[in-house]
């Protein structure tokens, strides 16, 4: 298949070019916007407008130059089963990586690169920060037959996985336009709610500093005709919000979740995502740490529960390396689960809940905060009542009593899981032994009261905690944990 | 209360427990180096005190608000000096069969617990001021994040030494 002869240095597509030139032009700009603007803003006594339109020039031709060599000079090949990056005119840069030292290969392509036909790939290392590799522009074709290439060298040196691979690509899950709009329906819309806000007050700042005065006025009008504001207004006035942040969350998800799907192929899942910014990105199977379950209460209604793998990373690179499954079903989760963690494990324990204090002291933190913002509303603002600082504690209340319910751990012979939320459910699963650390902590007052925490650190970056339980059960906890790890000898990545 | 293992094929009295009278405590010039680091920070704050006072003259500040810092500042060192009393005798290392334990706090006590099996390097380090005192530090960096990485203060720098050695042997044991 492969009829690429990869021990020869090979350039990216020539299309890159253009990626290169955009890419130079954007840094030049960045680098010197101030004298940008203080030549735009500058009003000189003679006309310059021929001295500018030579430096132009000159910045143009220069960026061009730049563009070409780097697009010369950036050459990839495959030797002695390591790859090998070669880039730079100036400051030569010689990259090599074992392959098998590669953990996985990303395909992604943003609007750009689908209007040149070119797709980048992202090669991720273990540890090793600066062995990221990154090719901007080669095209489709090129770069699956590169990945295969990357793939099979790296499996033949570490086979840690006796599966027996499979050629196809088993489809799991895909979305299509229903679903997501189902998912942009049950969306968290608080969110958008807020971004509505934010931008509304963006604007009004804009134009008063534009027209101060009618702005006064007018703001003066409509305070007074926001008092005389009927019921059903108000209603409509909600409405509106509520579908303009429904609309928000559907362009939202569909430019980024268009044409959604999960496959497994071997020792992998493939995730395919986005509309102009199409990703696709392997998941090793091995390298998963941690499986977050999300659950609202519409989305409970649909049977949808958005699902996110934590993969093993380091600090730096960790929001990059969680892949999102916007939305699945029930049967979805549980195949999801038996290909994470092929055996899951005899009947779970009962849930070990975590005492009252630990919410009721939340709860008084949030309580002296709103106390406190409320005197100071109560300054600041007129239309502030008392009736409204005492729904909120209320609500607040009602949330901690939620989140007092639903906090829980519980575990199998082979997974750990931990409830937690309060109006929505997150669930937090995974293998005992792909623990690095567990920490027993004891405040003083714990100690009155013989209660304790345990704190339990993933490799992708997470902690998980199970606050304020009984002190003989978080030492059982502890050195269960501890004997779980220990005990194991399989690889946790 | 009944214990949440009660249908696992495993009971806890079946597990290695951690004796907590097994921990072998820290170098006792730890404790010396702890009590000059927060003299030397307490200098600092004295200092910053002085300045404040210096540079706040006739702006009107009230009287009281000097007094208030300084009282502040006096809190800080008695408090820091009792923790020190008080904390140093807890904290301690055990090195177990399969794992190194790190023990430490008073107000919260801490214990910390990293298997030997999920260590990715160990590293020696000594400052200018623990060097005076020949004091070593053990660091233990796992995958778990910065957060889970455990670090060993106060040991003599040949235990520090035979306690690297060990682990990575056992690193190398477990790859």
């Amino acid at each position: 298949m492969s009829n690429t002869d990869w021990t020869k240095p090979q350039r990216q597509a020539p299309a890159g070019l253009i990626l290169f030139f955009g890419d130079n032009f954007r840094k030049i700009i960045r680098m010197f916007f101030p004298v940008f603007i203080g030549v735009v803003l500058h009003k000189g006594d003679g006309d310059n407008t021929v001295l500018y339109i030579w430096a132009v020039i000159i910045l143009l031709f220069l960026v061009s130059l730049s563009a070409v060599l780097s697009y010369l000079y950036f050459k990839f090949s495959i030797v002695n089963d390591e790859f090998v990056l070669q880039k730079g005119f100036f400051r030569k840069v010689r990259l090599t990586i074992p392959l098998e030292r590669i953990q996985t290969i990303n395909i992604k392509q943003n609007i750009i690169q689908k209007i040149l036909g070119v797709v980048s790939l992202e090669v991720d290392t273990a540890g090793a920060a600066n062995a990221e590799v990154k090719l901007k522009a080669i095209n489709y074709r090129l770069a699956k037959e590169l990945e295969k290439e990357l793939k099979n060298s790296s499996d033949k040196k570490s086979t840690h996985e006796p599966l027996p691979k499979k050629e196809d690509d088993r489809i799991i899950l895909k979305l299509n336009a229903a679903d997501l709009f189902k998912i942009s329906i049950t969306e968290n819309h608080f969110r958008s709610f807020l971004l509505i806000l934010v931008f509304v007050n963006w604007i009004y700042t804009q134009i008063k500093d534009f027209y101060n005065e009618e702005v006064k006025r007018l703001a003066k009008e409509g305070m007074n005709s926001v008092e005389k504001l009927d019921f059903s207004l108000w209603i409509w006035l909600f409405v509106f919000m509520v579908l303009v942040s429904v609309m928000i969350s559907f362009i939202r998800v569909f430019l980024r979740y268009y044409d959604f799907n999960l496959s497994h192929a071997g020792n992998t899942f493939i995730v395919e995502f986005g509309l102009f910014n199409r990703r696709e990105i392997n998941v090793p199977i091995s390298k998963i740490q941690l499986l977050e379950e999300h659950i609202n209460p519409l989305r409970k209604l649909l049977d949808f529960r958005t699902l996110v793998l934590k993969q093993a990373s380091s600090d730096d690179i960790k929001r990059k390396q969680a892949v999102a499954i916007p939305a699945c079903r029930k049967w979805h989760l549980k195949l999801i689960e038996s290909i994470i963690f092929r055996d899951t494990g005899s009947e779970f324990t009962r849930p070990l809940y975590s005492h009252p204090v630990y919410f009721i002291r939340g709860f008084v933190f949030y309580s002296l905060a709103v106390l406190a913002l409320s005197v100071f509303a109560s300054e600041m603002l007129i239309m502030f009542s008392w009736w409204m600082f005492t729904a909120v504690e209320f609500v607040l209340a009602f949330l901690f009593y939620l989140a007092g319910k639903k906090r829980s751990f519980r575990f199998n012979d082979v997974l750990i899981q931990i409830t937690k939320g309060m109006i929505g459910t997150s669930t937090y699963r995974m293998a005992s032994f792909k623990i690095q650390g567990v920490k027993f902590r004891q405040s003083v007052f714990q100690k009155m009261r013989k209660r304790a925490g345990i704190t339990i650190y993933t490799a992708s970056g997470d902690e998980l905690n199970v606050p304020y339980i009984d002190e003989k059960q978080a030492r059982d906890i502890f050195n269960y944990l501890l004997y779980k790890i220990e005990s194991s000898d399989k690889p946790w990545m | 209360m009944t214990s949440i293992f009660e249908n696992q094929k495993i009971s806890p009295e079946q597990l290695p427990e951690v004796n907590e009278h097994d921990f072998v405590p820290l170098d006792p010039a730890y404790k010396r180096y702890l009590f000059l680091v927060y003299s030397l920070t307490t200098l600092f704050l004295v200092a910053g005190a002085v300045a404040f006072q210096y540079f706040s003259r006739g702006t009107g500040v009230c009287m009281w608000v000097y007094v208030l810092v300084y009282v502040l500042v006096l809190l800080f060192f008695i408090f820091n000096t009792l923790l020190i009393n008080a904390g140093f005798p807890l904290k301690g290392y055990l090195l177990r069969e399969h794992d190194l334990i790190y023990r430490s706090g008073y107000l919260v006590r801490k214990i910390t617990a990293i298997p030997k099996n999920r260590i990715q390097h160990v590293e020696i380090r000594q400052g200018a001021i623990a060097r005076m005192f020949g004091i070593s530090k053990l660091l233990i960096y796992t995958a778990g994040g910065s957060r889970s990485d455990l670090s060993v203060p106060g040991l003599l720098p040949e235990v520090a030494q035979q306690l690297k050695e060990h682990l990575t042997l056992s690193i190398s044991k477990h790859e």
